[in-house]
């Protein structure tokens, strides 16, 4: 009998991993592609004071992405490149690019909510954390996979994040990524998506810094363009440089 | 009659009493010593705070106080005409104002985070002295995108005269923003933190910058009379909503200050140490005077007579002790405020990220040596308490009766 309960129970627990690894698996292919091209509005709210700034960005694979900010404009004409754990930064009086210390991707840009490596991510969760499934929830009246991942690697940002994924479309409606101390450090909400190709792809996301107050900042993409051939000169210093 | 009593007693086991006293001398000379040594060291990290850091008064927003470590550039101040006018009171020499910012100092693929000073290169010459600290090159002329630099940033990294030092930094408004600018003089004060992390660039340059246009993160006020900074802070801060510290409060200076208090402990453990050989001597000399205790009581000496002559006894030890060790302390303290002690030849990290240096005048004041030559004298007396009241508990007949 309580060889046949132990039994049991093993199996319900590897069925469980099993689910909650296809959950993530299908996050994956929705929010994750080889190369992603946008323009972006982020509206940056600090204790009540509210900025607007516009760039444009594009991503290959997990290890290069660009940006340049469009406005205002003193912003404009600002640009990084991030290549594998390094990132240079080009500002128009200085006219060449810097490098910017690895630790500082972990910052906030232009102290918005999102930090360098927030902007530019795009691995699979599958890869970097070890998941499992919590149980059935409801946010924003939609019912959610409730599920908890713990990192597997180093070089992991967040060591634990708690994601709930929308039933019926697969993308992570909300999130709360966590140190290793245990402290929530920020909360994500997508507040909308497209339908691009055949991924649902989120195209609004407000993301708060829990270790701020009254602050919180909302990235709108536009003109998004998946799997899209990119010219490979868009991730070189020469490019970060131009005039 | 008592007192001369006590004074012949000292001369009868000279040696004795003078061995004791020399523990005395050396304690009160090491205690001027080291506390004209300490009064240097705040006067120099005073002297500095005023010159280079935050002048007699420092005034900035109150938001600005609360969050500096996080150098909020939008909690700057608006340098108004009224404000300026406000301030300039006619106990100030000069108004001196200035922007603090963070940056990212980027050489190659080498990059150090650093702090930048936006000054008024015209007011702030008249009294930081940073114009005759440039070691290379020469003090700001004019140019627009010049930038004095540290000694040991300019060695860090491999900048010479005529270089371009290119910075990159965030304005009031979180963008970034960068600028090359070019070396034009490298300074050594002499301060380890200075000089290896600190660059100044004039105030113009820094507004434009920065979007700080008509504003500073904060304003150093010099007096015509430094003793007046308190009185001067307090009439400013109560017309105004702003944070206004005269330098005495400043942090660096209040936190070397309250660590003067942990000194203070010391020199009372060495004074401690010091006066047990006067105990040691006094227990001696109760213990051999036993029959001749015995006999003055007999004769009718009171039991307080006994202890006064005992205590009176351990108290010209410790006179001839601290008159000896005060004379020997002031004139090293003396000759030292003369010479100077450059702490930086003793070791490098001495004065690395220290607020002082590198050259401490020792500041032996009459509080410091007339204090410690009254606490040898009366820690010696209180010291002898202990073992002479022993004496006064001894009965004559027994004590006569004791061989010694």
């Amino acid at each position: 009998m309580k060889k046949t309960f132990i039994i049991s129970l093993s199996l319900i627990s590897i069925l469980s991993a099993q689910i909650a690894i296809e959950i993530i698996d299908r996050v994956d292919k929705n929010v994750v592609a080889n190369t992603i091209s946008y323009e972006a509005n982020m509206i940056i709210s600090l204790s009540g004071q509210v900025r607007e700034k516009k760039f444009i960005g594009y991503i290959q694979g997990k290890n290069q992405a660009y940006m340049e900010f469009t406005a205002p404009a003193r912003d404009k004409g600002t640009r990084f490149l991030k290549l594998g754990d390094e990132m240079w930064i080009y500002v128009k009086d200085v006219e060449k690019a810097t490098k910017i210390a690895g630790h500082m991707l972990r910052q906030s840009l232009v102290d918005s909510d999102f930090s360098y490596d927030d902007i530019t991510s795009n691995e699979k969760l599958k890869e970097q954390y070890n998941i499992s499934l919590l149980g059935i929830d409801t946010v924003f009246n939609r019912a959610c996979y409730s599920l908890e991942l713990t990192g597997k690697i180093e070089e992991v940002t967040y060591y634990k994040r708690k994601l709930w994924i929308d039933k019926e479309y697969y993308y992570p409606l909300k999130q709360e990524l966590f140190a290793k101390s245990g402290k929530l450090m920020k909360e994500i909400l997508i507040t909308g998506f497209k339908k691009i190709g055949d991924k649902n792809y989120p195209t609004k996301i407000r993301m708060e810094n829990k270790l701020r107050q009254n602050t919180y900042t909302e990235l709108v993409l536009d003109n998004v363009k998946l799997d899209i051939s990119l010219p490979e000169r868009v991730f070189t210093k020469a490019y970060l440089e131009r005039k | 009659m008592i007192f001369k009593l006590a004074y012949r007693n000292f001369f009868r086991n000279t040696r004795r009493s003078i061995i004791s006293g020399i523990s005395i001398a050396i304690a009160i000379m090491l205690i001027i010593f080291a506390q004209s040594y300490i009064q240097g060291v705040i006067r120099n990290i005073s002297d500095n705070v005023v010159k280079l850091i935050a002048g007699h008064i420092n005034i900035t927003t109150k938001e600005y106080e609360r969050r500096e470590r996080m150098l909020p550039l939008s909690e700057a101040l608006y340098l108004m005409p009224e404000f300026l006018g406000k301030i300039k009171t006619e106990d100030v020499l000069y108004v001196a104002p200035r922007i603090k910012f963070g940056v990212l100092l980027g050489q190659g693929e080498m990059n150090t985070p650093s702090l930048g000073y936006a000054i008024d290169t015209d007011i702030e010459k008249n009294f930081s002295g940073l114009d005759k600290r440039i070691v290379q090159g020469s003090y700001f002329t004019g140019i627009e995108n010049a930038t004095i630099i540290g000694k040991e940033l300019a060695k860090q990294m491999n900048l010479k005269i005529g270089d371009t030092l290119t910075i990159i930094t965030r304005t009031a408004y979180d963008s970034p923003t960068g600028i090359n600018l070019i070396v034009q003089g490298i300074f050594s004060v002499g301060i380890g933190g200075m000089d290896k992390n600190i660059f100044y660039i004039p105030l113009k340059t820094g507004q434009r910058l920065l979007d700080l246009e008509d504003r500073a993160t904060e304003v150093a006020l010099i007096l015509k009379d430094a003793k007046k900074s308190l009185e001067v802070a307090k009439s400013l801060q109560s017309e105004s909503d702003l944070s206004v510290v005269p330098y005495q409060y400043n942090s660096i200076l209040k936190y070397f200050n309250s660590a003067t208090i942990m000194f203070s402990l010391i020199y009372f453990i060495i004074l401690i140490v010091a006066c047990s050989t006067i105990a040691n001597t006094m227990i001696m000399i109760v213990y051999e005077r036993t029959r001749e205790i015995g006999m003055l009581k007999a004769m009718g000496m009171t039991n307080s007579a006994i202890i006064r002559l005992l205590v009176l006894e351990a108290g010209i030890i410790g006179l001839v002790g601290s008159l000896i060790g005060t004379v020997m302390g002031s004139v090293l303290s003396f000759w030292m405020k003369y010479q100077g002690f450059d702490i930086s030849k003793v070791s490098a990290s001495a004065s690395a990220d220290m607020p002082f240096g590198p050259i401490i005048y020792f500041a032996p004041t009459s509080v410091i040596i007339i204090t410690a030559f009254l606490f040898g004298l009366l820690a010696s007396m209180i010291v002898a308490l202990i073992p002479v009241s022993r004496a006064a508990k001894l009965e004559p007949a027994k004590a006569l009766k004791t061989i010694t």
